[in-house]
This record gives structure tokens, sequence and C-alpha cells, in this order.
């Protein structure tokens, strides 16, 4: 041993700084291998799933990242999804990721960090509760914050819920964790005439019919937005993608049907909109807000019906009749100035009908039973039912996980996202959030 | 920003030398992508259905974390469990600066001047809470000479694995040995050789907290 070690030394001394300069480099390069051990590209992926999944970064040696590294070196990165998914330390997937997806389809201007309503704790809670999505356009559900739990939040019906979001905007003002604090409820309760308790929508269409929706899509106008939105949130169209001519028996009155003194301008132009809208928004004809746009009315438990000689629904003075009911129970809104075209249709009732199911149509939307009905529901239940809405799940799953939208490359790959979202994968969120997340488009592969 | 220090003791201009110098993960934008709702157009579009979902591929896209989840993100890889209160507020100010989206095409200067106050008080925080994770190795009760060589390649490893989930290449490597000198050389010698010590962590930490390969995902 002596002997070994001396002959080192001696060769050290007889070579001098080289060897030493030399020991220092090898003296570095084995600290860095030895502090920990270098990363594989299975880990590093797994760093990169948790993160699109969850919007946490980890660092690369937290231990997570080894059940997931173990599950993807064994070929199950489903697996390793689900981990991420289902972290009990992290609920970024539900309070973040879910959380973003909802709040995009809960507005016009579809931004990811809207104040938390109704709806998007209904997404939220739906998706933590796998929970069949077409549940979300059809169901009569909602979920809250358990004040069992987070016994601050705000939790007076009128006051918290009905008449304002204190009860959801505490969610975002003290960081509550959705996954661990929302329960469900069953139905929908909305303000009764008094306005001092609840009583139950009869015509809940899931989160279409949340206050939270509602508020952004039916305050005011005439419902024609409640038409618009939803197909463009669920099913990914927008109205200047099905727009076209067709009959305009149910137009309504306030269509001037030759703007300008022009037909050809209604013929050409307003026709190819309002035929679609039109003939669709009788579905919501039984809804509005109230005149302060503080909560959702139906006429099933609707103010005293209007009695003025004269409505004038403008909204910029004359706010004779705001967010009551003529005597078909029909909001007054939606037959609002009605001397501008007096032979249009007028709306006495909830009875709607889809004219955009012609072959061109049914192979966008991908119609099913339902294409007419009566009432909200049923039109949840004719969006629901169509083969664009899995897909339009699919195409925004894969813009939220991607962080991009797929490419006029990736069509077929979104359709049959949206096939195994309905066929194999029973509408269930986080299995399409999952499946999106491992697909090699979308992070790469780790390999 | 570094509350606890005495005015002077980190000088800034050292701080951006570090943060631009270890910005080194190289990112691209992807342009010609689709807005929702058009993806299919008005023809249809839908196409066939034969699609292989685990054979196709395409560049991967990348998102910034976003201004929800950079405290839980700085958190996991600082090691600080408990933030102080000049770290909440800190994160408070700068909030309306975080990216809201994960968008990175949407970053700009105040953003990345959010993420470095912020990620300076994590990494002031960790000295006393997670110090051996940051800075393995380092006697904050000496001097600063002590980053170089074997000790100065542990902090740096340490660093890139926490916040770029990777062992440093020999780029960042020789990026982070350049700051170290530049901060000790330029450190305030007038400060006791413990502050110094700090003084040198901090500014290395921060530089790699605050940098895009820390930030991006």
């Amino acid at each position: 041993m002596n002997q070994t070690t001396n002959t080192n030394l001696t060769v050290l001394n007889r070579r001098g700084g080289v060897l030493f300069l030399l020991g220092l480099v090898a003296m570095l390069f084995i600290s860095i291998s030895g502090f920990a051990q270098s990363v594989s590209s299975q880990r590093t992926y797994a760093s990169l799933l948790y993160a699109r999944l969850t919007g946490t970064m980890l660092p690369i040696d937290a231990p997570i990242l080894t059940t997931m590294e173990n599950q993807i070196n064994s070929g199950d990165l489903l697996g390793a999804a689900n981990t991420a998914i289902n972290d009990p330390a992290n609920a970024g997937f539900y309070n973040v990721t879910i959380r973003e997806f909802a709040s995009i389809m809960s507005t016009d201007l579809e931004v990811p960090n809207s104040p938390t309503t109704d709806f998007v704790a209904d997404i939220v809670g739906a998706t933590r509760d796998d929970l069949d999505a077409r549940q979300l356009l059809t169901g009569n559900f909602t979920y809250v914050v358990d004040a069992t739990k987070v016994t601050t939040v705000p939790n007076n019906f009128v006051n918290d819920i009905a008449m304002s979001n204190n009860h959801y905007g505490f969610i975002d003002t003290n960081n509550v964790d959705m996954r661990a604090n929302l329960i469900m409820q069953p139905g929908q309760l909305y303000l009764n005439a008094a306005k001092t308790a609840s009583v139950q929508n009869p015509d809940p269409a899931g989160v279409l019919t949340t206050r939270g929706f509602l508020i952004n899509n039916a305050n005011g106008g005439t419902n024609r937005r409640m038409v618009k939105f939803p197909i463009r949130e669920f099913l990914c169209y927008d109205i200047a993608d099905y727009a076209a001519d067709g009959p305009d028996a149910m137009v309504g009155r306030d269509v001037d049907r030759a703007p300008g003194g022009d037909v050809n301008q209604f013929e050409t132009k307003c026709k190819t909109c309002h035929n679609r809208l039109d003939s669709m928004r009788p579905a919501w004809a039984q809804f509005d807000m109230d005149a302060n746009m503080n909560y959702v009315e139906h006429a099933a438990f609707n103010p005293l019906p209007c009695t003025a000689t004269t409505v004038d629904y403008t909204g910029n003075g004359n706010n004779t009749c705001k967010g009551q009911y003529d005597p078909n129970n029909v909001a007054i809104k939606m037959n609002r100035n009605s001397q501008v075209y007096p032979s249009g249709y007028q709306i006495t009732n909830a009875s709607w009908w889809n004219p955009a199911v012609g072959s061109t149509y049914q192979t966008m939307f991908g119609w099913g039973a339902t294409t007419s009905g009566v009432g909200a529901n049923q039109f949840g239940q004719m969006l629901a039912q169509s083969a664009a809405f899995p897909r339009c799940m699919a195409q925004r799953a894969f813009q939220s996980v991607c962080g991009r939208a797929p490419s006029s490359a990736e069509i077929n790959l979104i359709q049959q996202l949206g096939q195994n979202f309905s066929a194999s994968w029973n509408y269930d969120l986080k299995t399409l959030w999952a499946q999106v997340a491992i697909l090699p488009n979308c992070l790469g592969t780790p390999n | 920003m570094f509350k606890n220090f005495n005015k002077g003791e980190i000088k800034m201009k050292n701080m951006r030398h570090i943060l631009f110098v270890v910005a080194v993960l190289p990112l691209t934008l992807t342009t010609g992508c689709f807005k929702m709702g058009s993806l299919f157009g008005n023809a249809g579009g839908n196409g066939g259905n034969n699609v292989n979902l685990s054979t196709s591929s395409q560049s991967v896209m990348p998102k910034v974390v976003e201004g929800s989840q950079v405290m839980s993100s700085l958190i996991a890889q600082t090691g600080v469990t408990a933030p102080s209160t000049t770290t909440k507020n800190t994160f408070t100010a700068q909030a309306s600066n975080f990216n809201a989206t994960g968008d990175y095409s949407k970053i700009g200067a105040a953003w990345h001047s959010a993420h470095a106050t912020l990620a300076a008080e994590f990494c002031n925080d960790a000295i006393t809470q997670s110090p051996t994770k940051l800075y393995p190795g380092v006697n904050f009760t000496t001097g600063p000479a002590q980053f170089t060589g074997t000790e100065l390649a542990n902090v740096s490893n340490a660093l890139c694995r926490n916040f770029f989930r990777h062992d440093c290449t020999s780029t960042e490597l020789s990026a982070l040995q350049s700051g170290a000198a530049k901060l000790v050389s330029d450190v305030n010698t007038g400060n006791t050789a413990a502050v110094q010590t700090k003084t040198v962590a901090i500014g290395l930490c921060t530089g790699v907290a605050s940098s895009m390969g820390a930030v991006v995902h």
C-alpha cells in the first residue's frame, strides 16, 4: 500500500503542475457526477409532463418525478400523467389547469384568469369527480365550497350566491383549494320572486344555466348570445363558420329586413346569421338577468308581468320592463324593438329548432338525435350529443397542455381524440387531459 | 429587495450580469397556429380517423410558469416551505407583472424583473430554511473565497438541478463560474465575511432562479 502511494506521489511530482491541473478538472467532473445522478431523458420528460399538467415546476430531484420516471421506464406514460394529475401534494391540475380551461369558456373574451364563478367551479368539480362531460351541458347540479371545511366562505344564498359572486370570488382571494373543498349539491338554485329564498331551476342545462355564464351572455340583449357562445365554447365553431342562407321564418321583429333601404343586405348578410341564432334562441326565452344584472330570472318564478303599454327595451334610458316577462312567460327582451319589422317572428314560447342540419353542417357538427326542442336543457342536449362537442374538448385540452392550438396538419389527430373521448374514455376530462399530454405531438417523447 | 442586508451589499450591476449570462436556454417561437374555433373551418374538415396517436410529432411549444403557480414553483424549487413575510409581500407587489396565461409570446421586461425580484427573496429565505438544498457545502460564517473549485461546482449543480431540472451543462457551469468570480471580486469588503458570502450566494441563486431555464417549461 505504502509503496503504491509513494509511486503515485512520485509520478505526481514528476509531472508537476500539468497533472495538478488535470486533477482539478477531474475533481470537478467527479464532484458534479457525484453530487447527484445524471438526469435521464425519461426524468426530464416526467418533469415537463408534470409542469404542463399542474403548472408547477419542480426540481429535478423531486420524489414524485422518481415515481413518474419509473412509470415511464415501464412504458406507462398514462400512469405517469395520472400521477401528476393526482399528486396529493399539489392540486395544480384542478386549481390552475382545469380552472383556466373553464375560465376561457366562461367569458366572451375567453380570458384564462377571469374570476372563479359557479360555471368554473362546476367544471373543476365535474372533472375531479369524473363526471361525464356531457353533464356540463345538461346536468342539474351545482358545486359550492364546503362551508364546513372553509368556515369563512361567504355562504348566504341570497347575498353571496344568487345576488353576487361573493361565494366563488372567495376562492380566488383566499386561494381555496377547489380539489379539496368543492362539494356537489343536487339541483340548481335560483332566487324566488320575493328575493328571499331559493327555488329550483326548472330547466337546468349544466353550466349553461349557471349565474356565471348567464351574467356574461344573458345580460340584456336578446339571448342570441346564449346560442352563439355555447356553440363557440363547447363545439368550437363561431357563428361565421355556420352562417348561411336559410329560412327567415323565426328571425325576430327587431331585425331590419332592408337596412339602409337595401333588401339584399338582409338577404345576403343579416339573414345568414339571424336564421341560425333566431331559430335557436327561443330555447332561452324564459331566462333573463334582473334589471341590475345581479341574479338569474326564470319565467317559472318571474317578477310581476310587464304592464307597460309600450315596451321599448333599448337599455338606453327607457328600461321599462327590463328583466320582466310578458303574458306568455317570455322575457320582454326577446321581442324588443318590435317596431323595426312588426311582421317578424314573435317568440311566444321556448320552442326552438336548429336550421343548420344540412349535410354540410351535419358533417361539421355531427348532430345527434336532438336538433329541436323546448327550452334550455334540450338545447344543451343537442350540443352534448354532437360529435363536435368531444372534438372541441379535445381541441381545448390540446391548447391547454401543449401550449398551442393544433395545426392544420393535426386535424385528424384532434378528430381521433374526440372520438376516443366519447367512445372510449367515457367523456372523462381527466382522462382526456392525460391522454393529450402524452401525445408525441404535444410534449415529444421520453426517449 | 434585500431587506436583511445593509444598503449596497449587493451590486445590481453584478446581478444583471448573472441574469443575462445564465439565460442560455434557446427558445423557439412557433407561428402559424390556428385560432380556436377555426380549426375545422366551415366545410367540415374532419377528415379520416385512422390516426395513430403515438407516432406523429411536432416541436414542443414552450410555456412560462403562470402567475398563479410562481409561488408554488419557487417553494418546490428552493425548498423554502414557509416564505418570509417580505417574500410574500414581494409576490403581492409583483403579482400583476407575472404571466397570467403561460403564453411565452407575452413576456417582457416587467415580467422578467418581477421574477428576479421574487427569486432573490426566495434565495435569501433559503439561506436559513434550506441551505443544503441550494447551497450545499457553503459555510455562511466565513468569507466568499469558498466560491471556487469543488465548492462552487457543487453549488452550481444544485442550482441547475433545482431550477433547470438537469445537471449544469458546460456552458451553464462556465457562466456561473464567471459570475461567481465577478461577484466575489466586487463584493463589498466593508461588510462582514458572512454577509459577503450571503451576497454572493443570493446573487448566484437569483441569476439561475430567474433565468429563462427556470421559468419556462
